[in-house]
């Protein structure tokens, strides 16, 4: 009826219409037309497809596009793509209804409404024509408001069927006065506060002869309801559990489907149309226990507290955690709080006279069932080796964060032995997520194709071997499949799998078809399927990740086996060689792969080295040609091809594109790791199977995973090692045309024979008989093939000048300066944090900002101070930067790692003015900037300088870095553009720095200078220094058109734990004023964030001082002018030299619809 | 699918011998099988590693009547 060709096709065109509609979204207003094309293309599409099949028009099909035929397919691909289209735009918006209009002509003003009002909404005027005046009106109405039936702890109650008991009172009502303004541009929004469920008048005050309103009603999305960052009015959620809560030690997250909001507090009860929220609880809570396991899926809830949303990224090309969680359809987040004495704010509610429900039996079924298995894991594996089993067999990632590494700790109280450290068997802190994650073995935690074809071919061995003929057994299977999925959440990469399996195994087992044939139908119907359910996964990682995967080993394995079957005796042996050493290359000193320098010479030394093995080979010197790929086992050059495939078609592509690194380590950790996770994986899925067998279960369970002990073990040992040897470098992130481009010459080359004997036939038809004809087409194809990219980066230009970017880093400093001549100049290097929450900002938020930028080359970094929120990033971002100068304040030259504690803190001042500083403190210092004692492995600053000293190799790499330390009145960074001097000055610090707070006031004062912009950077300046850098520079040498405020804006007046707040204006007052006075600032930024990490219980302090000092601020310069990084994330600045301007991350987010306060049109994308 | 076959019985009959000498000579494993025969996992080392790890999945009501009293 429909040949298999014909749905490839189809299924493929969908997800070209997902990525059109990504790339030119239209207004969603257009829905319902998109909607009647894509109805109306799908209708003559299927009755072609009728008429075909009635009429027996097989003759047709088979002669090709001619006819019927033609125009069904001309129907199915525009109902494909419009399909997609449609799906995506309506997956990615939630539209507002379009209620009616208010026309105004002359002295008539009449209300047309179109479509009544389907339940209590709030309602959107907006202005579709110039106005000559403003309108005021008041829209009049009813209210249907729905009051809770409760019970006598004052909960809502449900019904026998599980439905929430509402009574409905209806009240009449009139809206405040709504005042459209003539000044504001047309196509401006008034939201009404007010919410109606029948409006049946407009009350008409005062407005212009002319003009045509729109009514709209806001969606009941939840989305709509959602406020940014906390301190919101509490709403209250009646909803149900519909997914498995994830239970942490020191926390759970239950999914919950909201059916009901009352928003805003002792406001009406609306009914919810569309998106999940996230309800964080914590152990304190009354009633935790009974919400923190699985049990609790299914039953119906009723929360109360603040509905915030999730942060979009903080800083260009960081994480948007906003957008990851509205893909999976979560759109608000709670955390709800019990005050001492108060009922817990969370309650589960059974309905009357019955039980508390539980969620769909099948999903019940599979959870219960992996919670049995889990129990036995927990009994039978000894911890981490167990989390590791939980990640991989049953999904459960969750339980692996924070899961150390196995030997953590194994030499406690003793004195740990050198060989164990050199074989990875050493006192470490790493964690296992993070082992995973640098070695390129992560893959297996995510449940993917692997784990579920290791699992089909269990079962189909089991089955096998009992003798079971497969058209008995694959429903089976495939049931197990599907609750396999279930039981590890559904991701898109274990759907992709199980619906692949699921066809191959329905292909093979009743129409016979092989691999193959499945593959490449299995893998669009799958792409197909997903994205239809949920199209906004199309750019998830996990869907990419996992379509890249099969189609990588689908296409590209093939070709790349027949090619490596071609290398024999002397030339396989010179490729193993190269690849040897060109590894120990990359393994000792991977920048000197990334310099072409050293790439350009070492390739061509590669060349002629396997040309030479070709010609001594030819002269009878050398190895037998026995030697050959082709000869190894047949299993294990099909897997090196297939590893060698995925590097090529999966990795190193995507992992760039999404992670901005590349494991280096994955190409051989997984030549190792995919066999032993196939051992690890059967044994523990047959061991939680039997062990479910009564009495004797559990022992085979026991000795099962004694040896799967032994397996995992070595796993997790093959990433540490894999870790400690390989380097994880960040990489320049490609551009989507570059990514596209790259495919398209993956593409040749898995095509390359059709491709070829194509070219060759159209030269032939064009008379070119000349041999090169062909080659010469092919470059030119490639040439043209090619322009995108180059246009791509012709056209990626920002304005000449100078650009600033002040990072957002949480409570420290970071800021990149772009000189108008080129130069990058990181400033500071944020903190680092080790324990709890493990936030590298080095590692998290500046080299992903650099990779996004698609730079790795720092002409220097400056950090300002030994402090850890500005110096502790240093050494990660030195093990992966080029910065051939570094500067530092005059306390921090000369730094060794074998310096001890006495003499690094000797260097930053005298011990009774250190006195004053918390130990803890000045430790964390010294760890960061020389070295740690209890964790050797540790970067460290120091550390990290001596492996770029001056020698011939770090030369040639570009990797030597020189240190220098600057006193006040150095000028760094000079050139001129365009007649405009730039140039850093350093300001500070002085030669007699004050007594109190040594280490701040040592710091360096920066002065960023382009033509007549200047940017002060004043680092951590306490109040002390700052009063003393006004005393000692002039206002010229000063003025700044921005200021970056100093100690992050949280300085300390004095050693008190607590400082009154009048201390601390009296102390802003003597201190700062002077230095205001003489910068004279239009914008200041406070580099600020959550300070409890950095300074622990004194964050709250730092809080409060924060708050104080942004107050003293905003009277003095006006609210407009104060920018915070905690606030508004990123702050962007440019200047031509003559004025600036400046953007902030936050304006960004809002710019592309990820708005923060707007409750309308929920537009989500990208 | 023979070859499968064979080889998971392969894997599965190394496995288990591997498993016995582990249980018999590793100390945790032992004192495990040893607390398992009593009916007290939650007493054995293995078990106790694992108190931290999702401890809301307790031994109670899951396995007490798998085992001899």
């Amino acid at each position: 009826m429909i040949s298999q060709n014909k749905l490839i096709g189809f299924c493929y065109l969908y997800i070209a219409g997902l990525v059109l509609a990504m790339l030119f979204p239209v207004d969603p207003s257009w829905l319902i037309g998109l909607r009647a094309v894509t109805g109306v293309a799908m209708a003559v599409a299927a009755i072609l497809l009728m008429r075909g099949w009635w009429s027996g028009d097989r003759v047709a099909e088979r002669a090709g596009f001619s006819g019927l035929n033609l125009w069904l397919a001309g129907a199915l691909c525009l109902s494909a793509v419009f399909l997609g289209y449609t799906r995506y735009i309506s997956s990615d918006t939630v539209p507002d209804m379009r209620l009616g209009e208010i026309r105004i002509d002359g002295g008539t003003r009449v209300f047309h409404q179109h479509t009544p009002l389907p339940d209590i909404s709030r309602l959107r005027l907006t202005t579709n024509t110039e106005l000559d005046r403003d309108i005021r009106l008041r829209i009049r109405g009813e209210l249907d408001a729905r009051v809770p039936v409760r019970n006598e702890q004052d909960v809502c109650r449900l019904d026998t069927e599980g439905r929430w008991m509402f009574r409905v009172v209806r009240m009449p009502l009139t809206s405040e006065v709504i005042t459209l303004k003539a000044d504001d541009p047309v196509g401006t929004d008034y939201v009404m506060e007010q919410p109606f469920s029948r409006i049946t008048g407009i009350e008409w005050l005062d407005g212009p002869e002319q003009g045509v309103i729109t009514v709209h009603r806001i969606s009941n999305h939840i989305g709509t309801f959602v406020r940014p960052r906390r301190a919101q009015s509490p709403v209250t959620v009646l909803g149900r559990i519909t997914g498995d809560p994830r239970v942490y030690d020191f926390k759970t997250v239950l999914p919950v489907t909201p059916q009901f909001i009352q928003f805003p507090a002792g406001g009406p009860f609306y009914r919810v149309e569309g998106g999940d929220i996230q309800v964080t609880i914590h152990p304190g809570m009354d009633g935790y226990d009974a919400l923190a396991r699985t049990e609790a899926y299914g039953a119906d809830v009723q929360i109360r507290g603040e509905l915030t949303v999730a942060r979009a990224e903080a800083n260009p090309g960081g994480f948007n955690a906003r957008r990851f969680m509205q893909n999976y359809n979560i759109y608000g987040l709670m955390s709800p709080f019990q005050p001492r004495g108060q009922p817990p704010p969370v309650h589960i509610v059974a309905p009357e006279d019955g039980e508390v429900r539980t969620g769909n039996p099948l999903v019940g079924f599979s959870l219960g069932l992996r919670d049995r298995v889990l129990r036995l894991f927990k009994a039978t594996m000894p911890y981490p080796q167990s989390a590791f089993l939980g990640g991989v067999t049953l999904g459960l990632r969750y339980g692996l964060q924070g899961a150390p590494y196995m030997a953590s700790d194994p030499w406690e109280g003793r004195e740990e032995p050198a060989w164990a450290r050199r074989v990875g068997l050493g006192k470490s802190e790493a964690q296992i997520v993070d082992d995973f994650r640098s070695s390129g073995v992560n893959h297996v935690l995510a449940v993917s194709g692997l784990h579920v074809t290791i699992l089909t071919v269990m079962f189909m061995a089991i089955f096998t071997m009992a003798r079971f003929p497969r058209q008995v057994y694959v429903p089976g299977v495939i049931f197990a499949l599907v609750v396999f999925a279930i039981i590890t959440g559904a991701r898109p990469s274990t759907l992709r799998a199980v619906i692949m399996n699921s066809l191959f195994l329905l292909t093979w087992a009743y129409m016979d078809r092989g691999l193959r044939s499945s593959v490449l139908i299995g893998v669009p119907v799958a792409a197909f399927l997903i994205l239809l359910h949920n199209p906004l996964v199309v750019v998830d990682p996990s869907f990419t990740l996992s379509f890249g995967a099969i189609l990588s080993l689908a296409l590209i394995t093939v070709p790349v086996h027949e090619q490596l079957c071609r290398l024999r005796g002397n030339r396989f042996a010179a490729v193993i060689l190269i690849v040897i050493a060109t590894t120990l290359i990359g393994i000792r000193h991977w920048a000197l792969l990334m310099t072409p320098l050293f790439l350009l010479p070492w390739a061509l030394l590669c060349l002629v080295a396997f040309h030479a093995a070709g010609r001594l080979e030819a002269r009878g010197l050398g190895i037998s040609r026995g030697f050959s790929f082709a000869n190894m086992p047949e299993s294990v050059n099909t897997f090196v091809a297939a590893q060698f495939a995925i590097q090529v078609g999966m990795m190193l592509p995507l992992s760039a594109y999404y992670f901005n690194r590349w494991p280096f380590a994955g190409a051989y950790a997984n030549l190792l790791a995919i066999p032993l996770i196939g051992v690890v994986l059967q044994l523990a899925a047959i061991a939680g199977l039997l062990g479910l067998l009564p009495f004797i279960g559990p022992f085979i369970a026991l000795v099962i995973n004694a040896a799967n002990w032994i397996f995992t073990s070595i796993f997790l040992w093959l990433a540490h090692v894999s870790t400690l040897v390989f380097p994880y470098p960040f990489v320049r992130r490609p551009r989507v045309t570059e990514i596209v481009v790259y495919y398209l010459f993956i593409g040749a080359f898995v095509w390359h024979r059709p491709l070829w004997r194509r070219v060759c036939d159209a030269c032939a038809k064009f008379g070119w008989r000349n041999r090169a004809a062909p080659v010469l087409v092919l470059g030119a194809l490639a040439l043209v093939v090619s322009t995108p990219v180059w246009v791509a980066r012709a056209l990626d230009t920002r304005p000449p000048g100078l650009h600033v970017t002040v990072l957002s880093v949480g409570y420290g400093s970071a800021i990149l300066v772009e000189s108008p001549g080129g130069q990058r100049i990181l400033i500071d290097t944020g903190f680092v944090e080790h324990e709890r929450g493990r936030r590298n900002e080095a590692v998290r938020t500046i080299l992903p900002f650099l990779s996004h930028t698609r730079q790795r080359h720092l002409d220097g970094l400056i950090l300002t101070s030994p402090l850890p929120e500005r110096a502790a990033g240093a050494a990660y971002v030195l093990e992966h930067a080029r910065a051939p100068r570094v500067y530092v304040p005059p306390m921090l030259a000369d730094l060794s790692s074998d310096m001890t504690f006495e003499e690094f803190t000797a260097r930053l001042a005298e011990p009774r003015q250190l006195a004053a500083y918390e130990p803890e403190r000045l430790e964390t210092m010294y760890n960061e900037l020389v070295r740690h004692h209890e964790w050797p492995l540790r970067s460290s600053l120091s550390k990290a300088l001596e492996r770029r000293d001056d020698s011939p190799v770090n030369r040639w790499a570009g990797w030597a870095t020189h240190v220098r330390a600057v006193q006040s009145g150095a000028v760094l960074f000079e050139e001129e553009h365009e007649g405009k001097p730039f140039r850093i000055e350093v300001l500070g610090p002085p030669a007699e720095i004050p007594q109190a707070f040594p280490i701040e006031n040592g710091s360096l004062v920066l002065r960023v200078v382009y033509g007549d912009f200047a940017l002060l950077v004043p680092g951590p300046l306490a109040y002390e220094g700052q009063r003393l850098l006004a005393e000692q520079w002039d206002a010229e040498a000063l003025r700044a058109n921005i200021l970056v405020v100093p100690h992050q804006g949280a300085a300390w007046p004095g050693r008190e734990e607590r400082p009154p707040r009048f201390r601390v204006i009296r102390a802003l007052e003597e201190y700062t004023e002077p230095l205001l006075d003489r910068v004279q600032p239009e914008r200041v930024i406070f580099e600020f964030g959550n300070p409890r990490p950095v300074l622990g219980d004194a964050g709250r302090t730092a809080v409060n001082l924060y708050e104080i000092t942004w107050r003293y601020y905003a009277d003095r310069l006006g609210e407009e002018a104060c920018l915070s990084t905690d606030r508004d994330l990123a702050v962007l600045i440019h200047s031509d030299g003559v004025s600036f301007t400046l953007e902030t991350q936050a304006e960004r987010n809002r710019a592309r619809g990820g708005e923060e306060d707007a409750v309308s049109d929920l537009a989500i994308g990208l | 699918m023979e070859r499968g076959s064979k080889a998971l019985a392969y894997i599965l009959a190394g496995a288990m011998l591997l498993g016995l000498l582990i249980v018999v000579f590793h100390p945790d494993y032992r004192k495990t099988a040893q607390a398992m025969m009593r009916g007290e996992v939650e007493q054995a080392p293995l078990w106790q590693s694992n108190i931290d790890y999702y401890p809301e999945v307790t031994y109670e009501g899951g396995m007490d009547h798998d085992f001899p009293e």
